[in-house]
């Protein structure tokens, strides 16, 4: 891991600690030796009020490459989370977090959070990640939000 | 002259084209007289003509044919016909380029052409007959093709009325596709602003238009400065766009390190605002890196123009060929011939299908070919062996260089490296061991499947094509030692430079005539064997062989006096091999034509 990858993801979490925005929590996850994996962080996205994602706490997890903050991290759900940009392995299709797109060393962690939490009840449907999840939103909406409950049910808090 | 159909297609563009293309031989059959004339004047063509028009079947009437084509499509000529320079790139354009990429590719001809700076390489050694198009192509480096698109971008800056790096900014957004750019900016100039990111949201687009045209970005020196990207507080120089948002140069450089091969446009490491070339030069501290990202950029764009730029493949060549009318490239694949185009480092190859020049064989056949050997060579890997066992003692031998001709150094045997045969009757006699023989006398193998046999057709026609290979490799070792005797013969007999040059001609043709033969083979194995004219094509091979080995022997020579006086003799073989060589390539392309050679 180089320095600046490092140091920056110290600072990340100072802040996080100092400040960060309710009903979320993100913590790095510990290695096998017990010492801290700074690269890899546990995090929780509440969805938003009034909105049938509402109620739960969604598990995500953050990898930091090497390269970070040149290149974003990657965020994934659990494999096989509903959502139209969520891709079968759990991974976030989102603009900021892609390199090529909207993706800038100066983001962070609150923001990748706070812009994950957006996603989740403002999905595009114009760049859809996985099947069931796209057709249901865009053909059948009360088969989508009946899914969607069910699965706020699975983790709710 | 005016009734030529070839003259229209210069004035009336393309939808005539085809038709006019199946035209001709209707026409030549009328007007053998008149055109005849015109042909006579290309005295080039001619010579080189009358050699084909000998070995060529003796139809009196394809030879006419062989006379007339090429005249009507050399580029000159098109150019003479043509009192209004500009008019076959305007007429009807839209029929034309369906596709906008090629309206820009158009143009770009059209601005090349104003300019004056063609660069043209056209290879006059194209085989003309049979109605096959001259190639018109520039051999470029992304450095000269980025200089070009600079001189388009002052074309079009009265229009935009903005400044030089942001056009450039526009240009990589629209791929360096001004029609796109010049469009989008007359009908939505603002989003295309904030799209691009020459201002950012919350300045509003007011701001822009050089409301304040000394941009506030330049460096600064900071004491104690915090970075929000490193989080180091240091004494440091920082960098800031006219967004405010400020960072490090240390962040900065790293940032557009790490961007510069993309060839995208490179934001402020918060938000969309652009950053220019200036820009980034001023954070990198030198002139390089914005010149290293526009080169990303014109290769980006090379990759999506892919119809009328090619890189060329051969490795660590830096060249880029531009074809100027991609409309022939179809009607080189109707007449079974291939577009070579050689670049500025002389590498030779087809602009279809990428491959090294493959002649008889068509991009069908090669990929055909190519294929199968991928598929089967795991199988033959015996075959690509290098060594072999001397037929008479058995000892291992590996050829590092010469022509087939071996000789074994422990036993002193002499034989033919492909067929393993005796080396006398290859002296005298035609070379015999090009013709795969239908193993029919050999009882054991009477009983063998189909399947075997076919596998053994392969086999062997599989090994004659590395044999070749093998041998074309070596010829560019004795290309090494060519050089040295050319040098030799300025040394020690005093001549010069020039009079050496006949043994750097001959390898050339060497070269040339060993490849046709290579690709000789694959048109051979999916050849009809049964044919006549197959039959033809397989002497054919059998004489071309013969001469490339006999020049091959003759290259190996190192006395430079015997040299000097071999120097006619050189004259001739090479002649010859060249001759050979087009009538091999004839007879193949004969074998396309009428169908004998498919690819199965």
């Amino acid at each position: 891991m180089s320095s600046l990858c490092l140091q920056r993801l110290q600072e990340e979490r100072k802040k996080w600690r100092k400040d960060h925005p309710f009903g979320f929590f993100a913590k790095p996850t510990k290695k096998v030796d017990g010492s801290m994996n700074l690269q890899l962080w546990e995090a929780g996205i509440p969805g938003k009020e009034s909105t049938i994602w509402h109620g739960a706490l969604y598990p995500i997890t953050i990898e930091y490459p090497d390269e970070y903050p040149s290149k974003p991290p990657k965020v994934k759900f659990p494999a096989g989370f509903y959502h139209p940009n969520i891709y079968p392995s759990g991974t976030v299709c989102l603009s900021i977090l892609n390199e090529d797109q909207d993706w800038r060393p100066a983001i962070t962690l609150k923001q990748i959070v706070l812009g994950v939490q957006d996603l989740l009840d403002t999905p595009n449907p114009n760049s859809p990640a996985q099947e069931p999840a796209w057709r249901a939103f865009s053909k059948n909406k009360s088969e989508y939000e009946k899914r969607v409950l069910l699965q706020a049910k699975q983790y709710a808090k | 002259m005016k009734k030529d159909p070839i003259d229209a297609t210069g004035t009336n563009g393309s939808r005539s084209f085809n038709r006019d293309i199946a035209e001709i031989p209707l026409a030549n059959s009328d007007h053998t007289i008149p055109k005849n004339n015109n042909a006579l004047r290309n005295n080039s063509n001619q010579s080189n003509l009358s050699t084909l028009s000998g070995k060529s079947s003796n139809n009196p009437f394809r030879i006419k044919l062989e006379l007339q084509q090429p005249t009507p499509f050399t580029p000159d000529n098109l150019a003479e016909e043509q009192e209004e320079p500009d008019s076959d790139f305007e007429i009807d354009e839209d029929e034309l380029f369906s596709d906008d990429d090629d309206i820009f590719i158009n143009n770009l001809d059209q601005s090349f052409n104003d300019l004056n700076i063609s660069t043209s390489l056209n290879d006059n050694k194209i085989i003309n007959e049979g109605g096959v198009p001259n190639l018109k192509y520039d051999c470029l480096t992304t450095n000269e093709l980025y200089d070009r698109m600079l001189l388009r971008v002052e074309k079009i800056k009265p229009i935009l009325d903005i400044s030089k790096d942001d056009i450039i900014l526009l240009m990589q957004r629209y791929n360096w596709n001004e029609e796109k750019l010049l469009e989008s900016w007359a009908d939505q100039r603002e989003h295309i602003i904030e799209d691009v990111g020459l201002s950012s949201n919350n300045d509003g687009t007011n701001k822009f238009k050089n409301n304040n045209p000394f941009r506030d970005n330049s460096l600064q020196s900071r004491e104690n400065y915090l970075c929000p990207i490193c989080y180091e507080e240091k004494d440091c120089t920082t960098f800031k766009l006219e967004c405010n948002h400020e960072f490090c140069t240390d962040c900065y450089q790293r940032y557009i390190k790490n961007k510069l091969s993309d060839g995208n446009i490179i934001t402020c490491m918060s938000c969309s605002l652009a950053l220019k070339n200036n820009d980034i030069d001023i954070i990198m501290g030198n002139n390089d890196s914005s010149n290293i990202l526009m080169n990303s950029s014109i290769k980006s764009f090379i990759q999506k123009n892919n119809k009328a730029f090619k890189w060329c493949p051969y490795t660590d060549c830096q060249c880029i060929i531009h074809f100027k009318d991609t409309l022939y490239l179809s009607e080189f694949k109707r007449l079974h011939c291939s577009p070579f185009v050689t670049c500025k480092n002389s590498h030779k190859f087809c602009f279809s299908c990428g491959f090294e020049s493959h002649s008889p064989a068509d991009c069908d056949i090669t990929n055909a070919w190519v294929k199968k050997t991928r598929n089967e060579s795991d199988y033959l890997n015996w075959v690509l062996s290098n060594t072999k066992e001397c037929p008479k003692c058995n000892v291992n031998i590996e050829k590092n260089g010469g022509c087939n001709h071996m000789k074994c150094s422990s036993c002193k045997y002499e034989f033919c490296w492909i067929c393993d045969g005796p080396w006398a009757p290859h002296g005298t006699s035609y070379y015999e061991c090009t013709q795969y023989k239908n193993e029919k006398d050999k009882d054991k193998d009477s009983n063998s499947s189909n399947d075997d046999k076919k596998l053994k057709k392969f086999t062997f026609y599989y090994r004659i094509f590395n044999e070749h290979e093998m041998s074309a490799k070596l010829d560019w070792k004795l290309g090494q030692t060519v050089s040295q005797n050319v040098y030799q013969l300025q040394e020690k007999l005093g001549l010069s430079w020039i009079e050496g040059q006949f043994l750097t001609d001959s390898l050339k043709v060497l070269n040339e005539g060993r490849t046709a033969l290579k690709w000789s083979f694959a048109v051979a194995y999916y050849s009809d064997q049964s044919h006549n004219l197959t039959k033809i094509f397989m002497d054919n091979q059998a004489l071309l062989s013969h001469a490339v080995e006999s020049l091959s022997e003759m290259l190996t020579e190192k006395n430079p006096k015997i040299l000097m006086e071999k120097k006619n003799e050189f004259f001739n073989k090479t002649g010859y091999v060249e001759n050979r060589k087009h009538a091999l390539l004839e007879c193949g392309r004969d074998l396309l034509c009428k169908g004998i050679c498919k690819p199965k």
